[in-house]
């Protein structure tokens, strides 16, 4: 685990009134922040086995008895092989639920749909929340009914950087991210450190934001 | 004076009346559900999910986030398999990397 140490910039989270949050972000954070989490989704939908119902359309909190019941439907007919994701990223979000092979196979068979599509759809509603901010239409108001989307969402897109980093329990990204500063990595044409700079400093903006929100719910 | 019912303590899930039927409900198996520590989770949000999902305190959940940071691992509930099967499912939905065994 990882500790998130204070910063002095000014959060992008607060407390609202009715007991959720408030998430103000400028057009271009949403606009980075937006992409990574539509990266994520994407993973989630891409590498999905074929099933009869298409992920991401089951909604995150079923309201009704009939969308519950076609969600449960959609979760027991998506039933896949129970083959591991090859790709490590995809892993880190689906991750084994045993150490035994058999075990792990038979459960990733009957559940790893589901919560493919639960992932999804958290992911959808942080993405509509931050489609709003990126066309400047101001902060957005997330109700406590909703505030768990924000936090696995969140909380998905940074396992998911944080896999495509390669981050390990040591690694010192903020001094990392100085010296490409220094380097002036951004003009000297060099792509790679660029890329790998661009996802250390929106990595490190939604762990300030998770943390927040964490605060936030919990107080 | 009123007598409180007990209640079990958070993370004990009660076993599954349907389990085995014809088996004895004293010798039934027991399995955990166990959380690694990986690089990436903030200590602040594991604490959070175990205090949200599993009702433990905040004492004894901030105790069992730090027992997942300095030992890798940590026992976070104990019950029925298909109870353990729920906690790993919300877990992985939450992010976190846990695991069921059998607790032999």
């Amino acid at each position: 685990m990882t500790e998130r140490l204070a910063v002095s910039h000014r959060s992008p989270i607060r407390r609202s009134r009715g007991g959720g949050i408030i998430v103000d972000l400028d057009a271009v954070h949403a606009g980075a922040i937006g992409e990574a989490v539509e990266q994520t989704r994407d993973l989630l939908r891409e590498d999905a086995p074929a099933v009869g119902v298409a992920p991401g359309h089951g909604p995150a909190d079923p309201s009704s008895e009939d969308e519950l019941f076609a969600a449960i439907v959609a979760d027991i007919t998506a039933a896949g092989d129970g083959a591991r994701p090859e790709d490590p990223v995809l892993h880190r979000l689906l991750p084994d639920a045993s150490a035994d092979d058999e075990a792990a196979t038979e459960f990733r068979a009957a559940t790893e749909a589901g919560l493919r599509r639960r992932k999804i759809a958290a992911l959808d509603e942080v993405l509509a929340d931050l489609q709003r901010m990126r066309e400047g239409r101001g902060p957005v108001v997330v109700s406590p009914q909703r505030v768990r989307s924000w936090l696995t969402g969140v909380n998905d897109t940074r396992l998911a950087l944080g896999s495509v980093l390669q981050i390990g329990a040591d690694d010192d990204l903020m001094g990392e991210l100085d010296d490409y500063l220094d380097d002036d990595v951004t003009n000297e044409g060099d792509g790679e450190r660029t890329l790998r700079a661009y996802r250390i400093v929106v990595y490190d903006i939604l762990t300030g934001m998770l943390d927040k929100i964490v605060t936030v719910v919990s107080s | 004076m009123a007598i409180a019912p007990v209640e079990a303590p958070p993370g004990t899930r009660p076993a599954d009346p349907e389990a085995e039927p014809g088996s004895t409900p004293q010798v039934q198996r027991m399995w955990v559900t166990i959380v690694w520590d990986d690089p990436v989770n903030l200590m602040s949000y594991v604490a959070y999910v175990f205090r949200s999902y599993f009702g433990y305190p905040e004492s004894e959940a901030e105790g069992l986030m730090m027992q997942v940071h300095t030992a890798g691992r940590a026992v976070v509930s104990s019950g029925s398999r298909e109870a353990m099967e729920r906690d790993v499912s919300a877990m992985h939905e939450y992010g976190l990397w846990a695991t069921l065994q059998a607790d032999d």
